[in-house]
Order: C-alpha cells, then sequence, then structure tokens
C-alpha cells in the first residue's frame, strides 16, 4: 500500500511555469480591459453622430418616397407655400408634370370638399 | 485506507511563485470579491485571486485534460472568463466552488473539441489521453501511479470528475454537489462505483 504522503504529484510543469502563467492571465486581462475601453472610446462619438444622421437620413428618404396621392411629398410641401402668380412662375421653372400632377391632387382634395365642378374646372383653367 | 486504493499525497505548492507576498495571502476571497467590486481595487483582488488560485485550478484541470498545453490554455480561460464573470458572481457558493465549476465546464468543454467528430464520444478521447500519459514527458509518475491514472481515464466522463474531486482534490460531497449540480445520493453512488472500477484495473495483471 502506498500512502499519500511518500507520492509526488506526477503531473509537472516547467521551472518558473506558474509566474509566467500569472504574468500572461494578468496580461491578457489587461489587453481585454484596453480593447473593451478602446471600444468605448470609439463607439461613443460614433454613436453621438451616427444617430443624429441615420434620423436626418431617415427623414429625407421618408420625405423623397412619401407620396400623396401619387405625388412626392416634397413637391406638394414646396408647391402649397406657393401663391397663384409664384405658383404659375414654378410651372415654368418646376417640373411641369410634377405641377400638375400636384393640381389634379388638390383637385380630388377640393372635390372631396364638396367644390363644384365648375370651380374645379375654374382652377385648372387658371393654372 | 479507503476503499483499498492507493492514496496518493498531491504536493499542489510545488513550483510556487516566488514573489508570492505574504500580504496576499492575509485576504481572504470575499474580501478579495468585495475589493474586486470597487474599481480603484479591482486590479490588485483579480491578481491576488489569480496568485491564489492559479495552481489548484492548473492541476484539476491537468487531471482531467491530461497534456500540459492543454490545461495552460484551458486555464487561462478559466481566469479570463472569472475577469469577465465576477462582477456577476453573487456570492451564493464559496468562490473556489465556483471556480471549479468553470475549471470543469471548461475542461469538459475542450475534450468535446478535441473529438474528432460529433459521433465520438468523450471516453474515447479520454482512453486516447491514457496512452498519451506513456509519451508525455512532464508526467513522472512511477508504474503504480501511471495505472491508477489510466484507470481514472477509463472511467466514464461524469464518475472521472466526481472521482477526480474527491480523491484528489479532497472534496466534500457537499461541495461536489454545488460544483457539478448533482445531488449527494448520487455523488456517493457514482464515486462507489467509480473505486470498485478503478481497484478491479488495479488488479488487473
Amino acid at each position: 500500500m502506498i500512502e499519500k504522503d511518500h507520492i509526488q504529484e506526477p503531473f509537472k510543469v516547467p521551472e518558473g511555469y506558474f509566474d509566467q502563467l500569472y504574468d500572461s492571465i494578468t496580461a491578457a486581462k489587461q489587453e481585454k480591459a484596453t480593447l473593451f475601453q478602446r471600444m468605448r472610446q470609439y463607439t461613443k462619438p460614433v454613436y453621438a453622430v451616427g444617430i443624429p444622421m441615420l434620423i436626418l437620413v431617415l427623414i429625407v428618404l421618408g420625405t423623397g418616397l412619401w407620396k400623396v396621392d401619387g405625388v412626392p411629398a416634397k413637391d406638394c410641401i414646396e408647391l402649397s407655400c406657393l401663391g397663384d402668380a409664384e405658383l404659375e412662375q414654378a410651372a415654368e421653372t418646376l417640373d411641369l408634370d410634377a405641377v400638375m400632377d400636384f393640381a389634379a391632387a388638390d383637385s380630388t382634395f377640393r372635390i372631396e370638399q364638396d367644390l363644384s365642378i365648375t370651380e374645379e374646372s375654374e382652377y385648372l383653367d387658371e393654372l | 485506507m479507503k476503499f483499498g486504493i492507493p492514496l496518493l499525497r498531491l504536493n499542489l505548492l510545488h513550483d510556487k511563485p516566488s514573489n508570492l507576498h505574504n500580504s496576499m495571502s492575509e485576504y481572504s476571497d470575499e474580501e478579495l470579491i468585495q475589493l474586486f467590486t470597487d474599481e480603484s481595487s479591482r486590479h490588485f483582488a483579480y491578481n491576488t485571486l489569480v496568485k491564489k488560485h492559479q495552481q489548484k485550478a492548473y492541476y484539476y484541470i491537468r487531471r482531467l485534460v491530461i497534456d500540459h498545453d492543454d490545461a495552460n490554455d484551458v486555464v487561462q480561460e478559466v481566469f479570463l472568463k472569472i475577469w469577465h464573470s465576477l462582477p456577476k458572481f453573487r456570492g451564493d457558493s464559496k468562490f473556489t466552488t465556483w471556480l471549479y465549476r468553470i475549471c470543469t465546464n471548461e475542461s469538459i468543454d475542450h475534450l468535446k473539441r478535441q473529438r474528432k467528430s460529433i459521433f465520438t464520444s468523450i471516453e474515447n478521447v479520454q482512453q486516447s489521453l491514457a496512452a498519451r500519459i506513456d509519451d508525455d514527458v512532464l508526467y513522472d509518475g512511477d508504474e503504480i501511479r501511471k495505472k491508477l491514472d489510466k484507470a481514472v481515464l477509463g472511467l466514464p466522463n461524469k464518475q472521472r470528475i466526481i472521482f477526480t474531486l474527491k480523491y484528489f482534490e479532497e472534496k466534500k460531497f457537499s461541495e461536489i454537489s454545488a460544483i457539478t449540480g448533482t445531488t449527494e445520493g448520487a455523488l456517493k453512488a457514482s464515486y462507489h462505483h467509480a473505486v470498485k472500477k478503478i481497484e478491479d484495473f488495479m488488479k488487473r495483471d
């Protein structure tokens, strides 16, 4: 029978291994910690700039894609701000199709508001 | 002598780091975990925990994975995991119980990764490890110890872990239960079966 005290640990390690192991573990931990700190440093400005930019891009895309009765919302916004004379002038400079589309959309709105067909044609004539 | 198998003393303190400060050993694990919560003393607390427990963790892992390089990789993984998970450690169990649980899980994962295919069992990996003992230059057990280690490697995975924790690490069944998540009754039965198998193996030849 062999007593426990008489036998040494059979699994050996290279000399000075545990000092090296300690150094490796603490160095690896610090490397990871530094990496996370660096990531935090870089991600903060990215979020600060990136999120407002993303919101802006979404607004631009949203107004670009959003249509009122087939007319892009941005054209409606531009044209609805104009008076009759300005609208006429705008027809020369802006895309004529867009103006006509706006007028058509506007007329639909007016019909819905119980405007007479005569009034409607007068309005189109003015255009 | 219990169960009639050789009782071997584990000399865990050989190759002790020369720069281990006395002051470090004055701190209990609970105090070090408390110090870890403070940003200013976090690194000191962690480094002290590493110094205190790295040898125990290494030898336990080495007994499970056998190869020194593998044990080296696994023990580093274990302590990195501790660095990241210690803030979430609730202190429901002792730190050493938690450490042994991480060591066990990481070692099993390592053995699983060594399987040649998903259809190969961990037991097959263990049998190939038994053959490695003969060629390992960092293993200098005598014939009887070599035979004991090979017998342990022949055990089913769970029995092997339970036997290693009870016989080599000298843990109480209550602590092994906390480490493995198995009831004490089941542990005692597994340990009994393991001892019987080892005795049979030792009597052969």
